[in-house]
């Protein structure tokens, strides 16, 4: 990216669809019973992010879509879970992304499944009454089965817009 | 970093990526495992334990029916043997769409009002279940 002008306004419509992505999410019937179960939409765009930019973009991107969600829709709690969650995702993400031998499928699956990891931790801590293990079985593969499926549609959207100037 | 490689080609699927996907299956199971074991046993000794605010605040028979209100914002119901969470005051209201519980070793909890209803096996080892956890 040359034009510092041209990445800040590419960065804030990525912000901007990652916060519609969380609207649409909340507004999918999505219910299987157990909290913290979702689609994880949002996560297109900040693997998108992090393949395109960097680590530290995909974050920026991430806090300022978990604080405009959070205050729109959420409350301080969901804040600090989506946080937790998200660093953890990002984490793995960047790792495995930077190694080099991972496809996307394999990257988002692993960002899904820390993604439940990091939040059950901040449950953990909040309750310490939580039963722990079911529900990080539950978070890990639902987080697994659904960031597969956001890895492919990141897949196919990156094929597409490879060399559009990122 | 990345973005030095201009001509970067998207990768979908590599073999990697198929043991990492083996890797989170197996976490999962294991774990299933694990939070299983906890979960039935005998039901006729199943008594309701209330936690809220990291406290036990009541245990309770299931062969009474009966609607308990917890603090301020949450109301449970025993009907038949079975536990629901009537009613909440929490934005999402997973706890109260939750289903009924009565075996050893299930719970519904309210995550943003931090209440957990748990049902353990005995009157009494509900603290050793929550360590044991």
């Amino acid at each position: 990216m040359r034009s510092p002008s041209k990445k800040i306004s590419v960065l804030a419509m990525l912000t901007a669809f990652a916060v519609i992505m969380g609207y649409i999410e909340a507004l999918i019937p999505f219910y299987p019973g157990i909290p913290g179960i979702k689609p994880g939409l949002c996560n297109i765009v900040i693997l998108g992010t992090l393949y395109m930019f960097s680590w530290k973009e995909a974050f920026l991107v991430s806090v300022v879509r978990i604080l405009a969600t959070g205050f729109l829709f959420g409350n301080a709690f969901s804040i600090s879970y989506s946080m937790a969650g998200s660093v953890f995702a990002i984490f793995i993400m960047t790792v495995l992304l930077y190694s080099g031998r991972f496809g996307f499928v394999g990257i988002s699956a692993s960002g899904g499944a820390m993604h439940g990891i990091g939040q059950l931790l901040v449950a953990k801590a909040v309750m310490p009454a939580l039963p722990f293990a079911g529900y990080a079985g539950i978070l890990i593969l639902s987080g697994t089965v659904t960031g597969a499926a956001v890895g492919l549609i990141v897949y196919e959207i990156m094929k597409r817009i490879n060399g559009v100037g990122y | 970093m990345v973005r030095g490689k201009a001509v970067k080609q998207a990768v979908l699927f590599r073999k990697a990526d198929m043991l990492i996907l083996m890797f989170w299956g197996m976490a999962a199971l294991i774990l299933f495992l694990l939070s299983a074991r906890g979960i039935g046993g005998d039901p006729s000794g199943a008594c309701l334990v209330i936690i809220s605010g990291n406290e036990t605040v009541g245990r309770y028979e299931l062969d009474k029916d009966q609607t308990i209100r917890i603090g301020e914002g949450n109301t449970c119901e025993i009907k038949e043997g079975s536990v629901r969470m009537v009613s909440a005051d929490c934005p999402d209201k997973l706890c109260v769409k939750s289903h009924g519980i009565s075996k050893p070793g299930e719970s519904i909890v309210c995550l943003p009002n931090n209440v957990i209803l748990k049902i353990t096996g005995q009157k009494g080892d509900a603290d050793i279940d929550a360590v044991s956890e």
